[in-house]
């Protein structure tokens, strides 16, 4: 008994093992046919085997296809017990491993979701013939075909020998060569952008290595090399966050560069296919972000971290620890962002994220949520950045230096914080509540629940705007040092220098408004934001002509630094009044979303932010390696890529006029049928692809002369430009701490901040006092200790 | 008749329209002005102070490491620099705020096109030299709608087919709206959204606008219309309501020359945000 039972339960969940493993290959029939492994099981759903006597024909294939041809096919068997005037007489399955099948009517269907699998539907179950399209692939590798065709007797049994089945297999070969032949495959954008991706990590992963093996060729081993990776990722130094800033935004600058030539190539005929729209769109929302956030950023926050505590005389910002978490969230927040990209589903809302598509959960991207989930981190670390640089300039200034004895640098560093730190909450109660509409289904966006699009425009622009003034207001501040030393003068109206980045500060929350002329402003308001915009020229005015007076009666000496100031002062004067059309509505409603725009903020964001930071490279990389750059690679860096970036973005302007639009997959040049754009227009996009390739490959001479000088660079003096401020008075490069030691809880040796003006008061201003008022009184337990 | 620079000009350089042409004029004219000023000041100064290499030098601002710089200003020529620039910009302000009313997008403003046409009506619109725009005795409404990913065009009232007249085109081989109107009319375009913002940029004259989700595009009544629209007892389309009771964002269309043309959408909204298009025809 027990035996039998046994038996009986061995025989039961083997025949349950064998309904297992068979249904997967077969399905709802007779409705259709089809199944994963059909291919290579057959279609035994009829019979075990299959049976010669039914012979399956595919008629319509060329000889040779061509690339998205579409073919007319057609399906059909002879033999086997199927006869006219049965209930049903037999069905197919055609995969084909390549290529788009479109059924042509009610008698075929795709199967399993898949536009390569094509079987009968229920009517086709009647007939022994089927027709049917197939839509030749691109990449012109042979494309094979499996058909499988049953014959049946119509008695409705599936099982038995009676109804019988057969497979035919073809091979078919495009009309670019013969089978054999190398037919390169199309690229697939994403994986490029991957594999770069990848080999740029590599590349600084294996210069990271091999600079620690230069620092010790003796003690290259895991025992040396593993503490001095952890002081690396554990540091709170502010010399090494701030090198740890700076390279990432090297990395995210090169990264975001390469989103750009994609962006060009796309674009340098009209009607180019080398990107989805669907990709492309991915990608101009990820140079932005990227560009901005993870670029622009985290180089500003590279030379604040290293030189504001320098210039001040301070040992460290106030806040160390603060510090390294600012900078950690960076590349989580950037993991974040990046991700869904390489499935496809990467954020494509554009940098500014309008509502209501970023909540769009239908036609939108998954990678929506990702990249603001990543943004909010990014809002996270610069809220505490700002923290702490305002804290540290406001008490930890040396003795000596009152407000209006900082250099120009830790200003425009004080001021960027100040705006960001203001400004950047907004956008990250915008963030949350996107977050939140995508992730629980709130309804602050959804406009189908009364949710309020322009809510987002107004919380993004308030940020926004006095974002693009947080990333070119240290710029500035870069310039007036590198102008000041390289003339051999003091900035011209310091005092005025300080007002008018202040000015820009206030002005800049109170003009975001015309990013919104658009959008159904009140006529009052446009008016009002029309002036305020219009006068933000005046304290940037302020700014470049002091810049040009302090060149006056100087002694101008030309290094790498002071070639970069000077284009900066030519690109960043032509992007300002480019940006002096926009405030005028009615030029506005024209150019708004055009290239005109794009060629405005490159020409201040590149020409302004970039240039002032490569300048600030060339000006400090001897104070921050103890190395000198070499000047003629500079040189040669600065004259190929100012050439260059003027080729790229220049012509846009035209562009925008003419009315090509941002933002767009493509363009469209002028037809018989209607106008658009000139002819010309192609000729030029082709021409600024071409700049942007040069201007791209013109940086790898910056990044090798800061390799080749780290390795090889003469020895570097403790003040190699002639400058003023404190980082000149340290050595190269610093030792840590940078100034003083630190003993029993007490900072001794601090340096002193004298004044060449005899007249200057000591007494604090109005401002000043004030300030103080708010400052807990000084118990002696203040300092910062590590 | 404001005397500006940029009627040295003469012809137009930008060739949009009048309006635009005449502010684009005379802001290149200022920017080619305070662009040359700067950068003839910038080569001249970069050329002239340069100095050699071993040459002495002057430290007469007394440039020392550690000690905080004499100070180099001149409050008369920091004045100078504010106040000029600070007249140039008020000077911009005003020539840009005269045309404003042309493109105030509501009809409740003064825009300068007097009231809505009565049924057979023509604009008459023409170039006021004094006022720097176009003027006309009335205007035009027609309705459009965006959505993902294209556009719909009624012409509601405006009946008589020269005035306005809906179709189709095909556009690189992609069907399209088309919409055609008639040379030296005016058109106050209301317009809804299906879905997400969408913005019509009417390229030929340089005007476009937001156009945010309207819930009037939904047929929640049944009749086989947007919400926003209604069957007149003539047969023809009407909005349902006001424009300001229904929410719609408005545009102004002056149909100036006879050309045919692309509208374009620029506030980016999917997938196909690029081939979002249709085709404006102005005939004679």
């Amino acid at each position: 008994m027990k035996m039998n039972n046994s038996r009986r339960a061995i025989a039961a969940l083997a025949v349950m093992a064998g309904v297992l493993l068979l249904a997967p290959l077969v399905s709802s029939l007779p409705t259709g046919i089809g199944g994963s492994s059909i291919q290579t099981a057959g279609c035994n759903c009829h019979n075990g085997a299959s049976d010669s006597s039914v012979v399956a024909d595919i008629q319509g294939f060329p000889e040779q296809y061509n690339a998205s041809e579409t073919y007319s096919l057609s399906i059909s068997f002879t033999g086997g017990p199927a006869q006219v005037g049965n209930a049903n007489l037999g069905g197919f399955n055609l995969w084909a491993s390549d290529g788009i099948f479109t059924p042509t009517d009610g008698l075929t269907q795709l199967w399993g979701g898949s536009v390569t699998e094509v079987a009968h539907t229920e009517a086709g179950n009647d007939y022994t013939s089927w027709a049917l399209d197939w839509t030749a692939p691109e990449s012109g590798k042979d494309v094979d075909f499996i058909l499988h065709v049953n014959s049946v007797n119509g008695d409705g049994v599936q099982t038995g020998k009676i109804d019988q089945w057969n497979r035919a297999d073809y091979t078919l070969q495009s009309s670019f060569g013969v089978i054999g032949d190398v037919i390169p495959e199309a690229p697939e954008p994403f994986v490029v952008l991957a594999t770069l991706i990848l080999i740029t990590l590599a590349l600084v992963a294996i210069t990271i290595l091999y600079g620690f093996y230069r620092s010790d060729p003796d003690g290259f081993s895991w025992e040396t090399f593993s503490p001095w990776i952890a002081d690396w990722l554990t540091t709170t130094d502010h010399k090494k966050i701030g090198t740890l800033y700076f390279l990432a935004g090297l990395f995210f600058l090169g990264i975001g560069g390469i989103m750009a030539l994609f962006i060009r190539v796309q674009l340098a005929t009209p009607g180019n296919d080398f990107l989805t729209q669907d990709q492309y769109n991915q990608f101009f929302t990820l140079h932005g972000t990227t560009m901005i956030f993870l670029a622009a950023m985290p180089l500003i926050n590279g030379f604040a971290n290293w030189m504001v505590p320098l210039q001040i005389g301070a040992p460290d910002l106030a806040m160390p620890r603060l510090n390294a978490m600012s900078f950690w969230l960076q590349p989580v927040g950037a993991l974040l962002i990046f991700t869904g990209v390489f499935s496809g589903q990467g954020a494509d809302t554009g940098w500014t994220g309008y509502a209501p598509y970023v909540v769009d959960m239908v036609n939108g991207h998954d990678g929506n949520t990702f990249w603001a989930a990543g943004q909010i981190m990014l809002v996270a670390s610069s809220t505490l950045t700002g923290i702490n640089f305002l804290t540290t300039i406001a008490v930890m200034r040396a003795e000596g230096m009152g407000w209006m004895q900082m250099p120009l640098f830790t200003w425009s560093i004080l001021v960027a914080n100040l705006m960001l730190f203001l400004s950047i909450p907004a956008f990250g109660v915008g963030l949350i509540q996107v977050y939140l509409d995508r992730v629980v289904g709130t309804a602050f966006y959804d406009v189908g629940a009364g949710g309020d699009p322009l809510l987002w425009s107004h919380l993004f622009w308030y940020f926004g705007h006095p974002e693009v003034y947080v990333v070119i207001v240290p710029a500035f501040g870069v310039i007036s040092e590198v102008l000041a030393t390289s003339s051999r003068r003091s900035i011209f109206g310091y005092r005025s220098m300080v007002f008018a980045l202040a000015g820009i500060g206030v002005v800049a929350f109170i003009v975001y408004g015309h990013h919104m002329f658009t959008s159904g402003m009140s006529p009052v308001l446009r008016f009002v934001t029309m002036v305020t915009t219009m006068l933000v020229a005046v304290p940037t005015g302020i700014k470049i002509f002091n810049w040009l007076k302090t060149m006056h009666g100087g002694s101008l000496v030309y290094r790498t630094h002071t070639l970069w100031a000077l284009g900066f002062l030519v690109t960043f004067t032509l992007g300002g009044i480019s940006g002096m059309f926009f405030p005028s509505i009615a030029m506005d409603t024209h150019l708004h979303e055009s290239y005109f725009v794009v060629a405005h903020f490159h020409y201040v964001l590149v020409g302004g932010t970039v240039f002032g930071f490569f300048a600030a490279i060339y000006y400090w990389y001897p104070k921050m390696t103890g190395r000198m750059m070499d000047e003629r690679l500079g040189t040669l860096h600065f004259l190929t890529a100012f050439i260059s970036y003027n080729g790229v973005f220049w012509p846009m302007h035209r562009l925008g006029v003419w009315g090509m639009a941002r933002r767009h997959h493509t363009y469209f040049i002028s037809t018989d049928d209607f106008a658009n754009l000139p002819p010309e227009a192609a000729d030029w996009n082709l021409f600024i692809s071409v700049s942007a390739f040069l201007f791209f490959l013109s940086n790898f001479i910056m990044v090798a002369n800061m390799v080749i000088s780290y390795l090889r660079g003469s020895k570097a003096p403790a003040d190699p430009w002639g400058g003023w401020s404190f980082e000149w008075m340290t050595a190269s490069p610093p030792p840590t701490p940078s100034f003083g030691r630190y003993e029993d809880g007490v900072w001794y040796d601090l340096p002193k901040l004298r004044d060449a003006n005899e007249h200057v008061t000591s007494e604090p201003g109005r401002f000043a006092r004030w300030f103080n008022r708010l400052m807990v009184p000084d118990d002696g337990n203040e300092e910062v200790t590590h | 008749m404001r005397v500006r620079l940029s009627h040295l000009l003469g012809d137009r350089m930008a060739g949009i329209t009048p309006l635009f042409d005449n502010l684009w004029n005379e802001y290149i004219i200022w920017s080619f002005l305070v662009g040359g000023f700067t950068f003839i000041w910038l080569y001249h100064h970069s050329l002239w102070y340069k100095s050699e290499e071993g040459e002495d030098w002057d430290n007469k601002d007394g440039i020392e490491v550690g000690v905080f710089p004499k100070h180099y200003d001149n409050f008369t020529l920091e004045i100078a620099w504010t106040v000029l620039p600070f007249f140039l910009i008020v000077y911009l302000a005003l020539i840009s705020w005269g045309p404003l009313d042309a493109i105030w997008s509501s009809a409740e403003a003064d825009g300068g096109y007097g009231d809505e046409c009565a049924s057979g009506e023509l604009s008459n619109m023409t170039w006021s030299e004094s006022e720097g725009r176009y003027v006309a005795d009335c205007y035009h409404v027609i309705y459009i709608e965006a959505y993902q990913w294209g556009w719909n065009f009624d012409c509601l009232e405006v009946t008589v087919p020269d005035l306005c007249e809906v179709g189709t085109a095909v556009i690189e081989g992609t069907p399209a709206a088309s919409l055609t109107l008639k040379q030296g009319e005016v058109y106050l375009a209301a317009m809804g959204s299906a879905d997400v913002t969408h913005a019509p940029w009417f390229v030929s004259w340089g005007v476009k606008e937001d156009v945010l989700y309207s819930q009037g595009t939904m047929d929640k009544n049944g009749d086989g219309l947007s919400d926003n629209l209604v069957l007149t007892e003539n047969g023809e389309y009407a909005l349902s309501g006001s424009i300001g009771e229904l929410g719609l964002m408005t545009v102004w269309l002056p149909a100036d020359n006879v050309e045919n043309f692309l509208l374009l959408c620029t506030e980016y909204c999917g997938d196909n945000h690029a081939y979002m298009l249709a085709q404006i025809n102005v005939n004679a």
